[in-house]
């Protein structure tokens, strides 16, 4: 059965003027997720990435990297996510040692961002604002290797700090993806052991490799 | 003939790999558009529901 869902299908799809002149209607409530292709707006990701450089530029971040599905998509080939996850160092207040996302939040509904739960919804994609608190997170924000995305520059984690960071939240689909990493060459393995071994990892990664000798995973009949 | 399957599967990521980034987010925005437009739709089927196949 052909499901006919791309972006051709998609964009002549967008909400449409009825013939009384209404438009689509806004459906209240419902989240962006999950509203229906034709009332969605297909911006794209180009206007979620203007909008993080533009929080930077006003100081509410400050150095940031995309981590998660979308920055592995940088090395890998392509995968299914329906969020941007992005880490941020947050500027303290003067007199105080404590940093807090809420700015981010107020930023963005100021400017008319809608909010669903933890996320701040741009464009069409909902994106999570994380703080890079420890010092692997902090590493990844700070060695973030630049790329330009339809025009914008944007900073993605390197290919390295992404595979430790999987290793260390040690889900399914983490190892999945480390998997991935190695058997397509993506990383430096000299940069990622001594990466490993900086941030106490290195014995969880042997551990990995005895669990998956050789990095087989069967992701070739996907 | 697997060899042959599984290593054309294996080209294939290979090439998605290697396409610029701007490239790659234009997939992915699709493969969600895609996943969103079938979760809508109600057409994923719970697991064991159904093992037959028409």
């Amino acid at each position: 059965m052909a499901v006919g869902f791309g972006w051709r299908s998609a964009s002549a799809l967008r909400p449409r003027k009825f013939k009384s002149g209404a438009s689509a209607p806004e459906v209240k409530g419902a989240g962006a997720l999950l509203r229906p292709l034709y009332l969605r707006h297909n911006v794209g990701v180009k206007e979620t990435l203007e909008l993080i450089n533009r929080m930077q530029a006003d100081g509410v971040i400050g150095k940031y990297a995309i981590g998660g599905a979308v920055a592995a998509t940088i090395y890998l080939e392509p995968a299914a996510t329906f969020d941007v996850d992005v880490f941020v160092t947050l500027p303290t207040t003067k007199g105080s040692l404590l940093v807090s996302l809420g700015p981010i939040y107020e930023y963005a509904k100021a400017r008319g961002y809608r909010i669903e739960r933890e996320h701040i919804v741009i464009g069409d994609w909902p994106v999570q604002f994380l703080s890079a608190d420890d010092d692997l997170l902090h590493d990844a924000v700070a060695d973030a290797v630049e790329v330009n995305v339809e025009g914008v520059r944007t900073w993605v984690m390197p290919a390295e700090h992404l595979v430790a960071i999987a290793l260390r939240t040690g889900r399914s689909k983490d190892h999945l993806r480390i998997l991935q990493f190695i058997e397509q060459d993506a990383v430096d393995r000299d940069r990622l052991n001594q990466l490993l071994d900086r941030h106490g990892l290195t014995a969880r990664w042997r551990e990995f490799e005895a669990k998956y000798p050789g990095g087989e995973h069967g992701q070739e009949d996907r | 003939m697997d060899k042959k399957i599984v290593e054309g599967k294996k080209a294939m990521r290979k090439h998605l790999a290697s396409l610029s980034p701007t490239e790659k987010i234009k997939i992915l925005e699709k493969l969600r558009d895609r996943s969103l437009a079938l979760a809508a739709a109600g057409m994923r089927r719970r697991p064991g529901a159904n093992n037959n196949k028409s």
